[in-house]
């Protein structure tokens, strides 16, 4: 199956008080298409700063990155700029809703930005948010909402536009065990319904569990011996592993 | 609709009040600069206007015994943008082929010009034909509408013109009225002119109902054989030179009269009021963008998040930068247009109240729009906003949108404060007031202490604009001293408040700069106010406290009335106000024997016997300081025989000869007699009197003497001295209330600029106020902490400014004093060295209170789950 995501060598170093840190160090990953790939790793490890690799938000520091069959580095910054809206849904930690919005106009927001007048998709952002338990909500704004009812908004914004991949950065960090379980059956329901591939970044065991796959960011790399492959992965598993790499 | 479009309109609706209040910042700037600019306009026309009803040259002069070439002379004086010689005699005028000289007749005014200069001299306006040719080979004239129509004539047909019948010249001679001899009259001749050319109806065109006609002056000498025409010239100034530099370089070898009415506004002490109240309009402008700039840098730290999801979603720079420019653009346009309607509204109420840039109390009628420089003035206003609108911006997009999405600081928050807000003070102090002044330009020449002037202001802007981005540190540190003891007396607030100030890179810095530059204006201001009472009061001492003025003494004499003041007690002396002239400037005639009662005269008699000669005159303080003259100068003084007489400075004195009507200051005093020898003015006869009364005496004594000598006689005047000082520090006041409403307009902007940096302050620190609010603190502790910040800055900026203020005050007094040529003392602003401060104080705390309560509204659940 062709890859959405393949980067190779991976390096990105970070210049700070104490001097320069490599935050990734010559990091491999391929992501199939259709293929839920999950990272683990503790926090600081750079999970995010991958998910902004990935996704063309930041350049590395020396190594490739492809995103569905384009090599971001030989891009221009607005090049890579319209790669990541037509192939990358994005779901935050934190939301990152636009407060003054509706959640109609929230969700609408990547057609809007893609130049579509969200009116005239009006039908489908609807039918979307009551596929993913929101109907009725259209019209209230992000402060009226609860933090999983957030998240379900931004899992909207990042399927709306039909982009064949879903970066997720820890998307129930913020959650309730309950609202979290939901958003997680919402991101595997768009694997297997929609096909879309899933990358997920998270330090929760549970949200692993859904992953078609699992890989431990370690020290700047991914542990390569500590790949778990599914569907159905046990935690126990998980946890076994989290524990023979001391995260 | 598009998406940025959308994105924008939303962004400015859900966030009403700062959309409101920028919009108000800027609107509130541009309204004051465009109604000050208004106003002045206005002013100007409005004054004018009278004296177009029966047009006058700016300046006529005559030349003194000597000149050759007066009319060379004048070409070659700096300030002078046009002159002719002129004449100016009645004229019989007929149509060429009339049955009979008397029957078809007309009066009418004749003016003979030189053709050549009438282009320079803007004297008049042909509306049908053409003008004059030059050189005048034929004889022809251009006519008035109202004699061409009642002659019936038209360019191409010919006129008759003959000077009227004569009665014998007269002129005064040493003294007296005598017939001049001249060589028997010859029998009047008439001339033939072609019509060339009918005036409109304006300037020159205008004189006597239209009733005019004018002709080169090479044929006037022909048509008025044997008349004396003493020589005259129109003289046209250039407004780029200084009306005193022209009567510096007229003086020498002419006298001359001054058009008041043309030349509205050109005098130094009105030139440099105006001035002033430009730059005040000026100063409201840069703090209005000052504070909207403030608000704006906040507001980008605080939507950098946004920036970033939407970078994160896909959407390009172009439509980030879309959104930005949308939204200053509705801001800028939408202020555009409040500020442009509110600053025509604002001059239009306070020329309703009388209220001018040449003070108060003069009523003009009429209202004219300057299109071009208030729409220029709102225009520069409106790009200077999207300019510091849309830098933000650019410093956003190259910000780390992978850093600002992980809520670290992708902005470089303190690094992009200052360099934006160097930026803004590139703007604010280069560019704006660069726009400003080519859009404005300061009255009169560009001379050396104007430019000083000019220069200081924009240094004090630059100074308090600038200061608080290079050292915020220091102006952290100061208020941090300030803030010290409120954490003494309230435990939570005050330490909340002092933690405030110190983590706050600029906002404080900011708002307390815009509250000290304008502490500084009303200090500087009022330091300049008192200055020119001071100067008023030494006046007065010397030359009116100890006199009393009457007006309506027609038909005394004046040895009766002295000898009937002498009787009294307190009686000095008696001085006439009814022997003057015009030389150009006021000169009035004393006798001398009552000047060696007081002032200089009365301690030295070689002074008194120069005056008593007839060859010296005293002038005041202020006719030398505006004419540059000096003890042991020459004045040319034109008498009336159409002569020059000259006369020496023997002595620079206000104690003599100031009558408040005309209210003038600047005149000069010679004895009685040469005012006799030289004007035929009769040294008996009296209207205006000044008394002179030893200090304290009852002013009640003068009209007790009056009464008892002419009891049925009411005078139409009565003015103690002290009366009419009291009246000249009310109208120092009375005008200089225009600057006061100006610099009021300013602290309210500077009022807004705290207002907007509290508020965006507890926008950002909702959650920290949720978290405070989720341990148990009160609203009124959170108030606290507010008002201590609002205190602390309100304390700093007043303080600072009114330190400024008190500094810059010399500074504005010596560059009046060099403007208005007055001997301005220096002196503080007294009591507004405390209210100013005060007042900044109660202003910051007042402006607190709307963020208070967007504080204690905000959802303390909502705030401590926000990410």
């Amino acid at each position: 199956m062709q890859a959405i995501v393949e980067v190779r060598e991976l390096f990105k170093f970070h210049t700070g008080a104490s001097g320069q840190q490599a935050i990734l160090r010559g990091l491999d990953l391929c992501v199939a298409r259709g293929e839920f790939v999950c990272i683990m790793g503790p926090s600081g490890s750079g999970k995010s700063t991958l998910l902004h690799l990935v996704s063309g938000l930041d350049q590395p520091s020396a190594g490739t990155v492809e995103l569905d069959g384009r090599a971001l580095g030989s891009l221009s910054p607005d090049a890579r700029t319209l790669q990541r809206r037509n192939s990358v849904g994005y779901v935050f930690q934190f939301f990152n809703l636009l407060p003054n919005l509706t959640v109609l106009e929230n969700v609408g927001l990547p057609l809007a930005i893609a130049g579509t007048h969200p009116e005239r998709e009006y039908l489908r952002v609807v039918a979307l948010l009551e596929r993913l338990g929101l109907g009725g909500r259209e019209d209230s704004f992000p402060h009226q909402l609860s933090g999983g009812e957030m998240q379900r908004v931004s899992i909207a914004r990042a399927l709306i536009g039909g982009q064949p991949l879903l970066l997720c950065d820890e998307p129930t960090g913020n959650l309730s065990q309950k609202a979290g379980l939901e958003v997680m059956q919402l991101l595997r329901r768009a694997r297997d319904e929609d096909g879309r591939a899933v990358l997920l970044v998270t330090h929760n065991p549970r949200d692993a569990t859904f992953a078609d796959r699992v890989l431990f960011l370690v020290d700047g790399a991914l542990a390569p011996d500590q790949e778990l492959r599914g569907p159905g992965i046990a935690v126990e598993r998980i946890h076994a592993a989290l524990a023979a790499l001391a995260i | 609709m598009s998406f940025a479009t959308r994105l924008a309109a939303r962004n400015l609706r859900q966030r009403p009040s700062r959309t409101l209040f920028s919009v108000f910042g800027i609107a509130l700037g541009i309204a004051t600069v465009v109604g000050v600019f208004t106003l002045d306009h206005n002013t100007v026309l409005g004054l004018s206007l009278p004296g177009l009803r029966d047009w006058k040259p700016a300046i006529e002069v005559r030349p003194a015994a000597g000149v050759t070439d007066p009319r060379g002379e004048l070409e070659r004086m700096s300030g002078v943008a046009g002159v002719s010689s002129v004449v100016q005699n009645e004229v019989r005028v007929r149509r060429q082929g009339a049955q009979s000289a008397e029957a078809e007749a007309v009066q009418g005014r004749l003016f003979a010009l030189d053709a050549d200069a009438l282009p320079e001299l803007g004297a008049l306006r042909v509306s049908v034909g053409r003008t004059l040719a030059a050189p005048a080979l034929e004889r022809e004239l251009l006519i008035g509408e109202a004699l061409a129509q009642d002659l019936g004539v038209a360019p191409g047909d010919v006129l008759l013109l003959a000077p009227p019948a004569r009665t014998p010249a007269t002129a005064c001679v040493d003294g007296e009225v005598r017939a001049v001899e001249e060589a028997p009259a010859p029998a009047a001749r008439e001339l033939a002119f072609t019509v060339v050319g009918l005036l409109a109806r304006e300037n020159l065109g205008h004189r006597s109902q239209g009733r005019v006609v004018v002709v080169d002056s090479a044929w006037a000498r022909e048509l008025y054989q044997g008349a004396r025409l003493a020589p005259v010239f129109w003289v046209r100034q250039d407004p780029g030179v200084d009306l005193e530099k022209l009567r510096a370089s007229l003086g020498a070898s002419f006298s001359y009269e001054l058009n008041k009415s043309v030349l509205v506004g050109a005098a130094a002490d009105e030139r440099a009021f105006r001035n002033g109240v430009r730059m005040a309009g000026l100063l409201a402008l840069v703090l209005g963008l000052y504070v909207i700039f403030h608000t704006l840098s906040i507001a980008l730290v605080e939507r950098v998040r946004e920036v970033a999801t939407l970078d994160a979603l896909g959407a390009t720079r172009a439509q980030i930068t879309r959104v930005f420019l949308l939204e200053a653009l509705f801001i800028a346009g939408l202020a555009a247009l409040l500020g442009f309607a509110g600053g025509l509204a604002f001059a239009r109420g306070l020329l309703l109240m009388g209220v001018t840039t040449l003070g108060t109390g003069h009523r003009i009628t009429g209202f004219d729009v300057p299109w071009g420089p208030a729409l220029a003035l709102t225009a520069a206003g409106v790009l200077v906003a999207l300019l510091g609108s849309v830098y933000p911006l650019l410093r956003a997009r190259h910000t780390s949108s992978a850093q600002a999405l992980r809520g670290e600081d992708g902005l470089g928050a303190s690094g992009i404060a200052r360099g934006f807000h160097l930026f803004a003070a590139l703007l604010l102090v280069g560019i704006l007031p660069g726009l400003y002044f080519v859009i404005v330009p300061v009255v009169g020449e560009a001379q050396g202490e104007l430019v000083g002037a000019v220069l200081v202001g924009i240094g004090f802007l630059a100074l308090l604009v600038v200061l608080p981005l290079v050292v915020p540190a220091l102006f952290n540190r100061l208020s941090g001293a300030l803030a010290r003891p409120l954490e003494a007396l309230w435990p939570l607030a005050g330490r909340l408040a002092a933690r405030s100030i110190r983590e706050s890179r600029t906002r404080v810095p900011v708002s307390a700069a815009a509250l000290a530059l304008v502490a500084a204006s009303f200090v500087g201001l009022k330091g300049m106010t008192h200055s020119l009472r001071g100067e008023i009061e030494v006046w007065a001492g010397r030359a009116i406290v100890d006199k009393v003025y009457v007006r309506g003494l027609g038909g005394l004499r004046y040895d009766e009335l002295r000898a009937q003041f002498a009787r009294y007690p307190g009686f000095v002396a008696l001085e006439s106000g009814s022997l003057r002239s015009y030389v150009p400037f006021l000169l009035l005639g004393l006798r001398p024997a009552e000047l060696a009662n007081y002032g200089p005269c009365r301690d030295d008699p070689q002074l008194l016997h120069a005056i008593e000669s007839g060859r010296a005159a005293i002038i005041s303080d202020r006719l030398a300081r505006h004419l540059g003259h000096a003890v042991g100068d020459t004045l040319r003084i034109g008498d009336a025989s159409g002569g020059v007489r000259d006369v020496t400075v023997a002595a620079v004195s206000d104690a003599y000869g100031y009558f408040p009507h005309p209210d003038e200051r600047i005149y000069a005093v010679v004895s009685d007699e040469f005012m006799r020898r030289a004007f035929c003015l009769d040294p008996q006869a009296l209207d205006d009197a000044a008394i002179v009364l030893q200090p304290g005496t009852d002013p009640g004594v003068v009209l007790a003497a009056l009464h008892e000598l002419a009891p049925q006689r009411r005078v139409t005047l009565f003015e103690p001295g002290r009366e009419l000082l009291r009246v000249h520090l009310e109208d120092i006041d009375r005008d200089f209330r225009l600057f006061d409403l100006i610099l009021t307009l300013t602290a309210l902007l500077a009022a807004l600029g705290v207002l907007n940096g509290q508020l965006l302050a507890a926008l950002e620190r909702a959650k920290e106020l949720g978290v405070l609010r989720a341990l148990g603190t009160q609203s009124r502790q959170i108030a606290g902490m507010v008002l201590c910040e609002a205190l602390v800055i309100g304390l700093f900026g007043g303080l600072l400014g009114t330190l400024l203020g008190a500094g810059l005050t010399p500074v504005l007094v010596r560059s009046l004093e060099g403007l208005s040529g007055l001997a301005l003392p220096n002196v503080s602003a007294g009591l507004w060295l405390v209210l100013v401060p005060a007042g900044s104080v109660l202003l910051s705390l007042a402006a607190a209170l709307y963020p208070i309560l967007r504080m204690q509204r905000l959802d303390p659940v909502a705030a401590v789950r926000s990410g």
